[in-house]
Order: structure tokens, then C-alpha cells, then sequence
């Protein structure tokens, strides 16, 4: 139980403005490029280039949530897109794979400019760690997309007119070659292609028209259609017909069937058909990117795991401002049953391997700042000993107009509610002194009293102003000398209090603006006010809480983006104009 | 008497704490009784130390013979009669205004504690875009009677309608500009710094746990040292 661990201060924030933060990170294109250049890799054997976008809008929201006390679990919508050079058009076969993948991205601090931020990298990530729920994009077998990839294919072809011995082979697509002599027959018909299973083999069946002219042995000249089988093979990454490789399978031999030609067109065709099977042999493999589910999976695991690993972006950014005195590296531990970002900072005893996560003190806060018991302890003891140095030997001189006592012991102690038979979290304050009385022995006074520390908060559009008061139990003083005492304690623990939270601000990386003469109070920054290159913050500090784990102060936070937006644009009338 | 004392409280330390509501009263129960000249001794040595003992008597001693009466300034009627009637002031509008009190600081502690504040940190000199302050103090010390500024300028305030039947000592404050109504109210404010002796019926009260007062609910005990000379 404790709420600073083996640290002396801690910050917490809600995962609220943790999202708030992620959210601006992910606008940042340094930290988060949304649009990689392609990356080439190897699918089956096929070179082919992979495209990675990171998508954060309306319909693909990003998201987090806390996994354990080091690592939280984003949740990034990403959209890979897949296409192979060497495919007859990579326009037209492209594959785009979109999925909402988690990734765990870790809790840790590293330097920039001599200070140490905390934030989110992902150094040590790997595919295996990336969860791809659900895609869409995946494709299906189509016919249609081979049927365009052979008439691209037919396009690139050097000529579509083949002859030998005097005999003349044309192959048509339609009105794609014009020059063709002679040209295609009524009604130009495609090349067009089926999928067909035979057996529990794929195959794409092409019809392919053709015209024969036959000069020798004797003049003949007819139009037809070859007709061929060509087996489907799907790889891991890939889908290729392999127009050059004819089936095993008699049933599925190339044919070629002319539209009339009497008895001799059958011979014909038998004569043709190894020229045929060259010209097919032409078109190549014809490949198009292909994944099972699990395929796409994998790849898009593997691209999410490649995109992150170099990535990382801070949460809590604290600076030092004073390179001789560098403030403690900020140590992060998430709590997530409350969804509580804890910043330890000013490790008090052991090392980095003993450090623990804290108690959430945070409540239903956005954020929250407790100074631990020790130092709290330490800070009192220390006021004390400044204000009244005699304590540790005759006492310590205290005057007023309406008396004077030595003060020989004076503790306070941060306590429980229930405690002392007080409701209320207090400062139990014990002490002995000795009343100076005229013409008798001085009597010995043992006094002690619960002391409660209020922070009375006002707001307004503006500013968060807040003050410290300290109230002592509820009795009637009146005006007596113990109204006096009372009256002299109060205001000294104000103000040791507000030491004590002055240099916890410091020490996490607050701001403390300079003090302006005659003033009670000044301007600060409970928290660093920047998140570096992501966002601006503003801490309100609404509470104080005095346990005997020390003292927490509950507040809010204002999150917006760091630099120029479109609000900001809007706010100044600076947007473009067309 | 610091002997026997010692021994008696000793033996009844919780009681001790009763001294301090009335210490001839608690004296009594601890079974020493004091002789009439002792006892005013007593009251009077506990009142007020003896610089404030003698500002009282000079003032009760000079009022007394410029009023022609004792006077009473913690008395609210007593006090607007004097200051509209006798001094014939005309009543202002206060209302509205608060006196001016000092900010005391016995031994410096505040002002060193003031003086050990960090001095500003101002790490972080981007522009804000978050145009909202927020700021951080200590609340200044409550009023109470015995900080009355004196000295402070009197506001300008305008004259009041009706004449106050009564007037307490915050209230005459805004009329001392004449010199007897500051007296008075200096007298006033003494005579409540004062050393608050409790009624007998307050202390059988306090006693038993049916009032609470600064003393029982913040002193623990009261000793005397046996061997301690006054």
C-alpha cells in the first residue's frame, strides 16, 4: 500500500487524457507517418510491393487500452495494400487489406535534449504480438480478373499473327489489334476465361479466337476458337495461371474447334494445335496477389509489427531547465483495472529492479499529483527545524502581545480518517510547551490537535486559483490565548504546505512562475504544461487529501494540440481563402 | 504552592486542562484555595502580560475620567451611545466595508517561510495556447479582533440613514477618527485578548465533556514542575 511506491512523488493520469494524447500523437505525421513509401517483399517467390497506411477517423477509430503495468494495447487501424510488378496490370490486380490490428506498444523513458521522457515505444514488438481480429479486402478467385489480366497480356505481345510454312495463325481479342488480316470475325469475340474445378483442381478455362489460313498442302482459310485448360496455383502470397504448362489430364487438353471447314478442319486443328500451345506458352504465367485469411493475417501482422518497431511517442515530458540540476528520469507503471497512468518520479531507495506500481489514488480524476510519506516527513521535520531551531536543545522562543512560551517539541504527522477519532483525513499535530506566567512556575502544556488542510478553488473561464487554509477542529476559541496559538499554527502550516507542494512541482517537471512581491500566491503548472511535439497541457489542482501515505491533490486537465490547428486558424481568421 | 500542586495534578492528570478554563476554579477542586488577594493576583497575572496590563489601565483610567463613567466597549448598546449620542458622530454606511487588520507574524516565521519558496522554474517558454492561469497560495490569516489595524486610513464611506442602536467593536472601528472612539475601541480589543476566564456554570460544563473548548480540545495536560522556581 502506498501511493508513490519506493518514489517520493507520482503523477497519475486517467486513460481519458491518455487517449486524448495517443490521439494527438497519431496526428502527428513525425511520430506516426500515415503513408510509408512501398515496401518490397517477397510473396511465393514473386517480388511484389506492399503499401502501409495508418488510418485514425470517424470510421476507423484508433484506440487504447491499458494490457498490464508496462505495456498498453493499441488498437490501429491499418490499411495494406499489395500488388505485383510483374502482374499484366498491378493497377487492376491490386489487393487492399484493411484490419483494425492491436499491437502492444511498451512503457518506457528515453533522452531527448538531456532530459528523460516517458512515453510508448515499441522496439521490442514482434509479428506474433500483433492481433489481427478481423480484415476485410481479402480476394476471391474471379475468372474476371484473369480475363483482364490476359488481355493485357495479349496487348504486350509482339504480334498476334503467327506463320509457318506458309500457313497463318491469328489469335483476336476483340478489337484489340486492329492491323490483324483478316480481322476478327462478326461480333469480335474476346479471349475470355471460366474457373472451373475439376477434380479438387482449380483451372481457368480460356477460349481464345483464332483464324486459320492454310496455303499447303491446299488453300484453306477458317475462323475458330482454341479452347485450353490452364491450372490455377495458389501459393502463399499469390495466385498464378501457367499459360505454358498443359494439363495431365487428357479430358483437359487444348483444342481448337473451327466455325465449318468440312472434313479436313479437324486435321487442321490437330496440324495447329502444337503452334497453338507455343502461342499460349507466350502469355507467361499470369500471377495476381493472393491471400487465405490467414495469409493476409500474417502479412498484415508482419507490415503492423515493421511500421511500429521504430516508432515511439511520449506521454510526460518533463524538463529540467537547468542542465546542472536534471530532474529524475520519470518511471511509468499502468494500473488497469482504474485505466491509471502512475509517473513515478525521485526514487527514494532500492534500484530500477525493485521499483513497484503504486496504490491508485487517482479516483474519478483526470489526473492527480501525491507527495509519499517519507517525503512529506522529511519536509515537515525540516520546516520545523528551520522555524524553530531551538527545538533541539533549550526550545524555541515563541512571543506574541499576549504571552510568551517556550516551545520544546513540536511534531506532525500526516494521518488516517478514523484516526485520533477524527472523520476526516488530518495533520495530527503534537507538542509541549512551556507558558511563561508572571510571579509562578511556568506550567508544562501538552497540546495536540487534529489540523485539516483545505484547498479552496476558484474557477473561472481564465484561471484556477487555489489557495491553502488550514482549519483545526471544531471548538469554540474565541478570542482566548489558545485562539492565539491556533491562530499562529495555522498559517505557518499553510505555508510549510505550500512548500511542500511548490517543490513536488518542481520535482516532476512543473512550472513554477515567478513570484511577484506582495502576493499570496503565483501562477504554475502542476504538471509539464507540454507534451513534446504532441500536445499542451493545463493541470488545475481542485483537492487536498492528507493520509498517512502523505498527500495527494486531485485535479483536472485541459488537453489540446501542441502548434497551430485549424481551431487555432479559425480563432485568428487566419484560414486559407480561396 | 508549585509542590503540592505538582503532586495533585499528578495524581489527576486529565483534570489538569481545567486549569486553563479557570485555574482558580480548577485550583479549587484540586483542594487549594486561594485567599481573595491571591486569587485577584492570579486573574490578573493570567489575563494579560504585563505590558498589555498596563496599556488597559491607562486607558480604563483616562476614558473613565473623560466619560465620566467605567467604560464598557465591549458593550454594543453602551458603545453606540457613546460614539452617536455622547460623541454626536454621524453614523456612516459600513455596511459593505470590512476594517482594515494586520498581517502578524511573531518570530519572523512566515516571512522566512515566504522568503525559502522556490524561485520560479519558468521551463517551458513556448507560447500557451491554453489560455487559462492556474495559481497557488496560502489564505491569508482570518480576522480576528486583536489584529485591528489602528493605524490603517479609514475608508471614505458614505453617511448612513438611520443611527445604529447598537455598534460592536469591528463596527466602531470606522469611526476612529475620533480620538475617544479609537481609545475605546483599543480598550474593547484588549479586553477581548484577554485570558478568557470561564463562568463557573462553563466550567462545571466543559468539565464533564458538555463544551468543547480550544483548551479541551487541543491540551492534552498541564504539569508544574515541583523544583521550578516562578
Amino acid at each position: 500500500m502506498s501511493n508513490t511506491a519506493n518514489f517520493d512523488y507520482c503523477v497519475q493520469l486517467g486513460l481519458g487524457p491518455l487517449k486524448a494524447i495517443f490521439h494527438l500523437a497519431l496526428k502527428n505525421e513525425e511520430i506516426f507517418p500515415h503513408n510509408l513509401p512501398p515496401i518490397p517483399v517477397n510473396l511465393g517467390g514473386h517480388a511484389a510491393t506492399v503499401s502501409v497506411r495508418l488510418l485514425d477517423d470517424e470510421t476507423d477509430p484508433a484506440d487504447l487500452s491499458l494490457d498490464d503495468s508496462k505495456h498498453i494495447r493499441f488498437d490501429l487501424p491499418l490499411e495494406i495494400s499489395v500488388q505485383i510488378p510483374d502482374s499484366p496490370d498491378p493497377s487492376l490486380s491490386q489487393v487492399t487489406l484493411k484490419s483494425t490490428v492491436t499491437a502492444p506498444g511498451k512503457l518506457n523513458h528515453w533522452p531527448v535534449d538531456g532530459d528523460d521522457q516517458l512515453g510508448i515505444e515499441f522496439s521490442d514488438i514482434t509479428p506474433a504480438a500483433v492481433t489481427v481480429p478481423s480484415l476485410t479486402g481479402l480476394p476471391t478467385l474471379d475468372s474476371g480478373r484473369f480475363e483482364a489480366a490476359l488481355h493485357t497480356r495479349y496487348e504486350s505481345l509482339p504480334t498476334h499473327s503467327f506463320t509457318a510454312v506458309g500457313n497463318t495463325l491469328n489469335v483476336y481479342d476483340g478489337t484489340r489489334d486492329p492491323t490483324l488480316n483478316p480481322p476478327n470475325k462478326a461480333g469480335n469475340p474476346e479471349i475470355h476465361g471460366t474457373l472451373e474445378t475439376h477434380g479438387s483442381v482449380d483451372y481457368l478455362k480460356v477460349t481464345l479466337p483464332i483464324h486459320a489460313t492454310i496455303t499447303n498442302p491446299i488453300p484453306w482459310a477458317n475462323y475458330g476458337i482454341a479452347t485450353f485448360y490452364r491450372q490455377v496455383d495458389q501459393q502463399s502470397g499469390t495466385v498464378c495461371v501457367l499459360m505454358a504448362q498443359e494439363p495431365a489430364d487428357p479430358a483437359l487438353a487444348s483444342t481448337i474447334a473451327f466455325d465449318g471447314g468440312g472434313p479436313i478442319a479437324a486435321q487442321i486443328a490437330s496440324a495447329l494445335k502444337p503452334q497453338m500451345i507455343a502461342v499460349l506458352a507466350g502469355f507467361g504465367s499470369v500471377c495476381e496477389p493472393w491471400f487465405t485469411d490467414a495469409d493476409a493475417k500474417a502479412l498484415i501482422a508482419e507490415q503492423a509489427a515493421a511500421y511500429l518497431k521504430p516508432l515511439r511517442f511520449p506521454f510526460f515530458t518533463p524538463r529540467s531547465g537547468d542542465p546542472d540540476h536534471p530532474l529524475s528520469t520519470p518511471v511509468g507503471f499502468l494500473l488497469p483495472p482504474t485505466g491509471t497512468l502512475a509517473v513515478l518520479m525521485n526514487r527514494r531507495s532500492g534500484a530500477e529492479a525493485d521499483d513497484f506500481a503504486p496504490d491508485d489514488f487517482r479516483g474519478g480524476n483526470a489526473l492527480a499529483l501525491a507527495i509519499g510519506r517519507a517525503m512529506l516527513d522529511e519536509t515537515i521535520a525540516k520546516a520545523i527545524a528551520d522555524q524553530f531551531p531551538g527545538l533541539n536543545g533549550d526550545g524555541a522562543e515563541v512571543t506574541t502581545a499576549e504571552g510568551t512560551a517556550t516551545l520544546h517539541s513540536l511534531t506532525v504527522t500526516p494521518s488516517d480518517p478514523g484516526e485520533h477519532d477524527t472523520a476526516e483525513g488530518h495533520l495530527w499535530t503534537e507538542g509541549e510547551a512551556e507558558v511563561h506566567i508572571e510571579c509562578w512556575p511556568d506550567p508544562d502544556v501538552s497540546f495536540s490537535a487534529a489540523i485539516f488542510l483545505r484547498l479552496d478553488v476558484v474557477e473561472t473561464d481564465t484561471e484556477c486559483s487555489g489557495t491553502f487554509r488550514a482549519e483545526v477542529g471544531d471548538f469554540d476559541a474565541s478570542e482566548s490565548c489558545c485562539d492565539v496559538f491556533v491562530d499562529l499554527l495555522i498559517p505557518v502550516v499553510g505555508w510549510i504546505m505550500l512548500g511542500v507542494v511548490e517543490s513536488m512541482i518542481d520535482s516532476v517537471g512543473g512550472e513554477l512562475a515567478d513570484q511577484i512581491a506582495g502576493e499570496q500566491s503565483r501562477a504554475l503548472q502542476p504538471v509539464p504544461p507540454v507534451v513534446a511535439g504532441v500536445a499542451e497541457l493545463q493541470g488545475c489542482l481542485e483537492g487536498c487529501e492528507t493520509s498517512s501515505q502523505g498527500l495527494v491533490l486531485p485535479g483536472k486537465l485541459r488537453i489540446r494540440r501542441e502548434g497551430t490547428s485549424f481551431e487555432d486558424l479559425a480563432d485568428n481568421g487566419d484560414l486559407p481563402r480561396p | 504552592m508549585a509542590r503540592p500542586l505538582a503532586k495533585r495534578l499528578a495524581a489527576d492528570p486529565e483534570f489538569s486542562v481545567m486549569l486553563l478554563a479557570n485555574p482558580v476554579l480548577a485550583l479549587e477542586k484540586y483542594g487549594i484555595k486561594l485567599t481573595d488577594r491571591l486569587r485577584s493576583h492570579v486573574l490578573q497575572a493570567l489575563r494579560h502580560p504585563k505590558a498589555l496590563r498596563d496599556r488597559r489601565a491607562a486607558l480604563e483610567h483616562e476614558l473613565e475620567h473623560k466619560l465620566g463613567e467605567r467604560p464598557k466597549p465591549n458593550d454594543p448598546k453602551w458603545l453606540a451611545n457613546q460614539v452617536f449620542v455622547e460623541r454626536k458622530l454621524s453614523p456612516r454606511q459600513t455596511e459593505a466595508a470590512s476594517p482594515a487588520y494586520r498581517e502578524e507574524d511573531p518570530g519572523g516565521i512566515v516571512a522566512s517561510l515566504k522568503a525559502a519558496r522556490l524561485p520560479g522554474t519558468n521551463r517551458y517558454p513556448e507560447v500557451r495556447r491554453i489560455q487559462v492561469t492556474a495559481r497557488l497560495g496560502v489564505a491569508p490569516s482570518p480576522p480576528t479582533i486583536r489584529r485591528l489595524d489602528l493605524d490603517a486610513p479609514l475608508p471614505d464611506l458614505p453617511p448612513a440613514s438611520a443611527v445604529p442602536v447598537s455598534l460592536t467593536l469591528e463596527q466602531a472601528w470606522f469611526y476612529k477618527d475620533d480620538p475617544v472612539v479609537r481609545d475605546l475601541v483599543e480598550l474593547g480589543t484588549i479586553e477581548r485578548r484577554g485570558f478568557r476566564f470561564r463562568t463557573p456554570a462553563d466550567f462545571r460544563a466543559i468539565a464533564k465533556g458538555e463544551k468543547v473548548d480550544g483548551f479541551r480540545a487541543f491540551v492534552r495536560a498541564v504539569r508544574v514542575d515541583a523544583g521550578k522556581r516562578p
